[in-house]
């Protein structure tokens, strides 16, 4: 910054120093002097003080709220105090047979339990929510299985694993946890903790599975539920899901129902449920490799 | 640059142990931080991997946290130099050498009136031209208003540093922005071209099928 160059006008970088004070004193002085005959220079000298005001202007944009889970999510796994996606979720038991534990199963309805022994095909992990259930279902259903009248997803839904892991799940961590949720077995605090539930959990039964839905509570209580919120997600009668996770998704409180991906075999989908599970339901779906 | 005593006392917090008291800080911050990094680095996916690298790091290094500078200035430095590392990263490989791309008329949009938005994304796309240090440091003063001090404690370079690499975006910025004017604009905004716009796009829900997924989605879906 020092004679007027050859062009006889200074460019912009002089005048945006000049305008930062940069100048040293006598070049400043001899710029100054030449802006006053000068309208050209004049005229950039404007233009760099106008960026400086338009910059100013820009919106106080908000961070993105993916980006704000994502973050907050590798801070929390950053910690020592135990990450919200490990342990919980992903540790693999040997499986118990949850509803001779149950605090549920010694107030069961035993008209309920009658029912599905006599059904002859409930074993393992059936609970008292689903003996619970099937009581109200078998008795509204019009159109029972061969199994005595008895839903058939009262069998079908034995094999759905239960979790609740309280996982945060993001868009970045569902391919890589959703497998484990169908491949290990859920114990301890990560597993599904049954309440007991009335006989009526499923309100309608026999409806059309268009005209129904089912809440998170009632699904939680209700195996049968998840199994019929699966033949809705999958719009058929017979697709019952694998897993089912009842966990958060980016902060905010969700169910993820994993069912088998219809012609991929290796893969799953996950659909993760922020509303209750109905033919309206706002879903966000994954399809992930079932090896992770 | 005033962060008052709250900031230092969620970051005492989390040093004691209190791990909600970081998340609290980076929910009081993170929308500006979020700001910087993007405009530094110029794109949303190298921002939020500076931001998240930057914040992991403070979460793990916040007891070497003095209290010399006010939490908010900390935070911006390790933000910035996380920005500014992946910027240059991404220069040497040549992913997106945004300082050595050639300046090409801005193409603001095809509406004929020249109004706020379009100056913004002008604005937006002019600093993602700039070297990424010129870009930090005009930033930091003309955007978010950090004073010069408190921008070279952030930057880590002296003050005169700082007024020179903004000096030196502004005229840079002033070159870019000069074809926004409505008689100046380049023939592809005038006969409609496209906008650049460096804002990403929220996918709209949009009836899918699962026979057409291709894995791994991510759209919000009703049926």
């Amino acid at each position: 910054m020092n004679d007027v160059p050859d062009t006889g006008h200074y460019d912009l970088d002089a005048l945006a120093e000049l305008d930062e004070g940069l100048a040293p004193d006598d070049a400043d002085r001899r710029i100054r002097r030449h802006l006053d005959g000068c309208p050209d220079c004049a005229d950039r000298l404007a233009r760099v003080r106008t960026t400086r005001a338009l910059l100013t202007t820009l919106p106080d944009d908000k961070i993105p709220d993916a980006v704000a889970a994502r973050i907050h999510e590798a801070v929390e796994q950053s910690g020592e105090a135990g990450p919200a996606l490990t342990g919980r979720t992903l540790v693999p038991a040997a499986a118990g047979r949850r509803w001779w534990r149950s605090p549920a199963f010694a107030g069961a309805a035993a008209a309920a339990v009658v029912a599905l022994l006599v059904a002859g095909l409930v074993v393992g992990n059936i609970d008292s929510r689903h003996h619970a259930t099937s009581n109200g279902t078998s008795a509204g259903s019009s159109n029972g299985s061969a199994a005595g009248g008895v839903d058939p997803d009262i069998i079908r839904s034995a094999a759905i694993k239960e979790w609740q892991t309280g996982t945060n799940y993001t868009p970045a961590s569902i391919p890589r946890l959703v497998p484990h949720l169908v491949a290990s077995n859920p114990s301890g605090s990560a597993a599904l903790q049954p309440t007991p539930s009335p006989a009526t959990a499923i309100a309608s039964p026999t409806a059309p599975l268009g005209t129904v839905q089912f809440t998170f509570d009632t699904m939680r209580q209700s195996r049968v539920a998840v199994a019929k919120c699966g033949h809705i997600l999958a719009d058929d009668q017979t697709t019952v899901p694998l897993a089912v996770d009842f966990a958060r998704f980016q902060g905010v409180e969700a169910v993820v129902v994993v069912l088998p991906s219809p012609g991929q075999p290796g893969f799953v989908d996950a659909f993760v449920l922020r509303t209750p599970c109905s033919a309206g339901a706002l879903f966000q779906l994954y399809r992930v490799a079932r090896g992770g | 640059m005033s962060d008052g005593d709250d900031d230092r006392t969620l970051l005492a917090r989390h040093v004691a142990g209190d791990h909600a008291a970081f998340a609290e800080l980076i929910t009081r911050h993170q929308d500006r931080l979020w700001r910087v990094a993007l405009r530094t680095v110029g794109n949303p996916d190298d921002a939020a991997d500076a931001l998240q690298e930057a914040l992991v790091s403070a979460y793990r290094n916040a007891g070497s946290f003095r209290g010399e500078a006010a939490v908010t200035t900390w935070l911006h430095r390790i933000v910035v130099n996380a920005a500014l590392d992946i910027g240059r990263r991404r220069d040497r490989h040549g992913a997106s050498s945004l300082s050595d791309q050639q300046e090409d008329p801005v193409d603001v949009g095809s509406s004929s009136a020249y109004d706020e938005h379009d100056t913004a994304r002008a604005v937006v796309a002019g600093l993602r031209r700039l070297p990424h240090e010129q870009a930090a440091a005009v930033v930091l003063v003309d955007v978010e208003g950090f004073s010069v001090k408190d921008a070279a404690e952030i930057l880590g370079v002296p003050e005169g540093t700082v007024k020179s690499r903004c000096a030196r975006a502004r005229a840079r910025l002033a070159a870019v922005l000069s074809d926004l004017a409505p008689d100046k604009r380049s023939p592809a905004a005038a006969a409609g071209g496209n906008v650049k716009d460096p804002v990403p796009v929220q996918r709209q829900d949009a009836p899918t099928t699962r026979d057409d997924l291709a894995p791994p989605d991510d759209g919000d879906h009703a049926r």
